[in-house]
């Protein structure tokens, strides 16, 4: 247990929170404005703001880095970490936040206001008080994310825990001491869960609403106003989409090697199949905990949810491992198939599929499934006719963003895959590891292309406010 | 044979029992309304008969039917129990028609029963209507055409009418209880605004705690509740301290005052005389007291008077306004009082 006492242990663990910390804030700093001007601000194409705002969910950390790198080769460090892991993850907390000013009651701010609030500290005390228990879950898996992610800190040379896991299992095979390591790790994690739902607290659910809805109506803004939101929104979407994607069309133009198609178009298949896949499962395992924790509070329920959130505090390294020793040893049957990899996305990013479902249930009221069933139907059938039935956007949203995570992880597909079997992710591993940069090119941005389907789908599903249901289907991406 | 009949029966959601040894009985084609303010234990009540609790003891019967007790659980879907829940409860996803035919078994008559039933909340042109469009009434019609659709043999409303503005609210309330006679449906409906229960049902129980306080006509809980909490359930009500001297004659500050009684009180047993602000009328000569305020009504006015030894005392003015405030007014006492013995004062049965 030499490892605990190690002071660089505990070094690394401060250097892992403020990273997460730092991170979080950042993407507070960014989704807040962001969500603010789009639902308060008359901007010119406000859903294409919309969906731009939520396609660097598309792209992978260690891309971005790559193609920051790429142009900027002096970046290092800690604060070049901060920023490319800000860029690429702010979506997480930004959907939730700007699902929750767009469904918060507005009276109360009317009240407010009524009460002598300006209009900033009228907001601040009531829909953004709303709004924090979805901050918050997004700022969980925010932080969660940079808790493990290895691709970006690598590239900067940031010494974060993942890293330290990582060199010290590769170093000395000292499995011992990389357990511990990871074990502290989980910690870090839970501590970031106990956070959450603290900050979470005792949230009215039902919101009760009577008669219409009350819609604050876009403000009236000045054209100062209007001509800054539009010069935010340009500035968001050219530092987290335009710079990454021109970077790797620059790099592509300076590249030499022909390109494979063939290749090519097979790891594109192989990359969508099998995330599907993984989606399909993460939705199955989700709905009946979802189903379980989003009506019945108790110890119990809690103890299988934050289980369920372990996965994604765990590295993909650590989850890949543990499913090749557990399939060569009580499932030999499976060991590197394709179903066991895409049951490792399936783990790892339930608790996205979980948080999704959940939120989707929680905005359904039971009253429903109990009127269901006095008209003669089953529990299930009654659950499926109503808050099934109401919930399938915010179910598929889930399924959607797990599909889009699995494209993107690196760790647990080159752990796992069956033999000759590629992905894009993998492709581009492989190309890199020859320092064949160039070739890299392609399939990284074949890998940005494919998963901004699912990343825009995801954005209309959000978007989507179905004008025959009063109450818009509350999507939430996170926990 | 009573179409619910509940008896002695508990139930909670795990640690305490929320309603408490309840006792119930509603015949068939009747409305039975559960009176109590919020957090009396109506609602689990309701749950506990139509099966969405089990209850920790006691026997429930539909139509001599048992489907609760220690060895009998019937789930709600086989209760046939219509539901009307606070706000409708439509599916939003559904339109009118699709809402009320829900329940219904797809065979030949269904379509011919769903514009049967929606002919009866009177909607058949909004058939095709969704949830959102309709107003609070409509969707509290679509609501209950949707319960009627099983043919059930009980519906239970619970507080239907609380999202309804005062206005629309008389005039929905009037409709569906005209619907639910017509229909010869015996129903339950719960809710906390006493005019509501007193205009509507033909027996109430009230709840109060957990427990059921009293059960009875409207009339006679009205004019002879069994306790104090009881008759303030009802609406106001003046509590005058007295003794009795006769079977039916207390001693009071104002004189001697007649009541009812539910049981023989012995003579000489302290407690309180109940009586209703419009027992008490103005006159020319009776008990003098100062006029303290007013509340117009319109069609009558409720005042608040003190009298010499300073209890105050409220009285319905059915001419509307023939007193001001400071003015001397005499009070003349009619005969339908209560006589509640100290020892029961609580409501405690």
């Amino acid at each position: 247990m030499e490892v605990l006492s190690r002071g660089r242990t505990w070094e690394t663990a401060g250097t892992s929170l403020g990273l997460a910390f730092t991170v979080i804030i950042a993407s507070l700093a960014i989704s807040y404005p962001t969500a603010l001007i789009l639902t308060r601000v008359h901007v010119p194409f406000p859903r294409s703001f919309f969906t731009l705002a939520v396609l660097p969910l598309a792209i992978p950390s260690y891309v971005a880095a790559y193609a920051w790198l790429a142009q900027f080769p002096a970046m290092s460090g800690f604060w070049a970490a901060a920023l490319i892991l800000t860029l690429v993850s702010f979506p997480y907390t930004f959907l939730p936040i700007i699902v929750s000013l767009r469904t918060s009651d507005h009276s109360l701010e009317q009240v407010a206001r009524s009460l002598g609030r300006t209009p900033i500290t009228a907001f601040l005390a009531t829909s953004f008080r709303q709004s924090t228990p979805a901050a918050a879950a997004g700022s969980l898996l925010i932080g969660l994310y940079v808790l493990s992610d290895f691709g970006v800190v690598a590239l900067f040379r940031v010494d974060t825990f993942t890293r330290v896991i990582y060199s010290t299992y590769r170093a000395s095979f000292d499995k011992t001491s990389a357990a511990v390591l990871a074990g502290i790790l989980v910690l870090l994690a839970i501590i970031l869960i106990s956070l959450e739902r603290k900050a979470r607290g005792r949230t009215l659910r039902y919101r009760p609403d009577r008669g219409v809805a009350n819609s604050l109506s876009r403000l009236t803004s000045t054209r100062g106003i209007r001509s800054a939101s539009v010069a935010w929104l340009t500035g968001l979407a050219t530092t987290s989409l335009l710079i990454p994607t021109a970077s790797l069309f620059i790099l592509m133009s300076e590249g030499t090697r022909a390109l494979d198609w063939g290749e090519l178009t097979t790891a594109v298949i192989n990359t969508v199949v099998v995330s599907f896949v993984g989606a399909v499962i993460a939705v199955g395992l989700a709905l009946p905990i979802a189903a379980l924790t989003s009506r019945f509070r108790n110890r119990k329920s809690a103890a299988i949810e934050s289980l369920s959130y372990s996965g994604l505090a765990l590295p993909g390294v650590v989850i890949g491992l543990s499913l090749v020793f557990l399939s060569i040893n009580v499932f030999p049957a499976i060991y590197q198939s394709f179903f066991l990899l895409a049951f490792a996305y399936a783990v790892l990013f339930l608790p996205k599929s979980l948080g999704a479902s959940r939120s989707a249930f929680e905005s359904t009221p039971p009253v429903l499934e109990q009127v269901a069933r006095s008209l003669g139907k089953k529990p299930m059938s009654a659950w499926m006719f109503t808050t099934g039935r109401l919930s399938l956007t915010g179910v598929a949203a889930g399924g959607l963003l797990v599909m889009l995570t699995s494209m993107k992880e690196l760790p647990a597909t080159l752990m796992l895959r069956p033999t000759g079997f590629e992905t894009l992710a993998t492709e581009l591993w492989n190309r890199t590891e020859l320092a064949a940069y160039g070739a890299a090119v392609p399939y990284a941005l074949a890998l940005i292309a494919v998963a901004a389907i699912p990343a825009f789908l995801l954005s209309k599903a959000i978007l989507v406010t179905k004008s025959e249901e009063k109450r818009p289907t509350e999507i939430s991406i996170s926990a | 044979m009573k179409a619910i009949e509940v008896s002695g029966v508990s139930a909670g959601y795990g640690g305490e029992p929320v309603i408490k040894e309840i006792d119930l009985a509603v015949d068939s084609q009747q409305l039975l309304a559960i009176l109590g303010r919020s957090g009396s234990g109506k609602s689990t009540l309701v749950k506990t008969i139509t099966g969405f609790i089990r209850p920790l003891c006691g026997k429930i019967f539909l139509d001599g039917v048992q489907v609760a007790g220690p060895e009998v659980f019937v789930p709600p879907e086989l209760r046939n129990i219509g539901l009307v829940p606070q706000e409708g409860g439509l599916f939003p996803h559904l339109s009118v028609a699709q809402n009320v035919e829900f329940g219904i078994r797809k065979d030949a008559g269904k379509d011919l029963r769903v514009q049967e039933l929606l002919e009866l909340v009177d909607l058949r042109e909004l058939a095709r209507a969704r949830p959102q469009e309709l107003s609070g009434g409509q969707q509290q019609r679509v609501s209950l055409a949707r319960a009627l659709a099983r043919r059930p043999s009980v519906i239970l409303l619970d507080e239907p009418f609380n999202a309804l503005d005062a206005t629309l609210r008389d005039h929905v309330r009037a409709d569906i209880a005209e619907i639910l006679s017509h229909t010869s449906t015996t129903a339950i409906l719960v809710t906390h605004d006493q005019d509501e229960a007193l205009s509507t049902a033909h027996s109430i129980a009230l709840m109060d705690l957990g427990r059921i306080l009293a059960f009875g006509s409207p009339q006679s809980l009205y004019q002879s509740p069994n306790s104090i909490p009881a008759a303030k359930l009802l609406g106001p009500i003046n509590e005058i301290p007295g003794t009795v001297a006769s079977e039916h004659i207390a001693d009071t500050e104002f004189g001697e005052m007649t009541f009812d009684t539910h049981e023989l009180t012995e003579v000489g047993t302290r407690g309180t005389v109940l009586t209703r602000p419009e027992s008490i009328d103005f006159g020319n000569q009776g008990t003098s007291a100062l006029v303290e305020s007013i509340r117009f009504h319109g069609h009558q006015a409720m005042v608040t008077v003190i009298t010499q030894s300073g209890l105050r005392l409220k009285v319905r003015d059915e001419q509307s306004v023939t007193s001001h405030i400071g003015d001397t007014v005499q009070l003349v006492f009619n005969d339908v009082n209560t006589f509640i013995p100290a020892s029961q004062a609580s409501g405690r049965l």
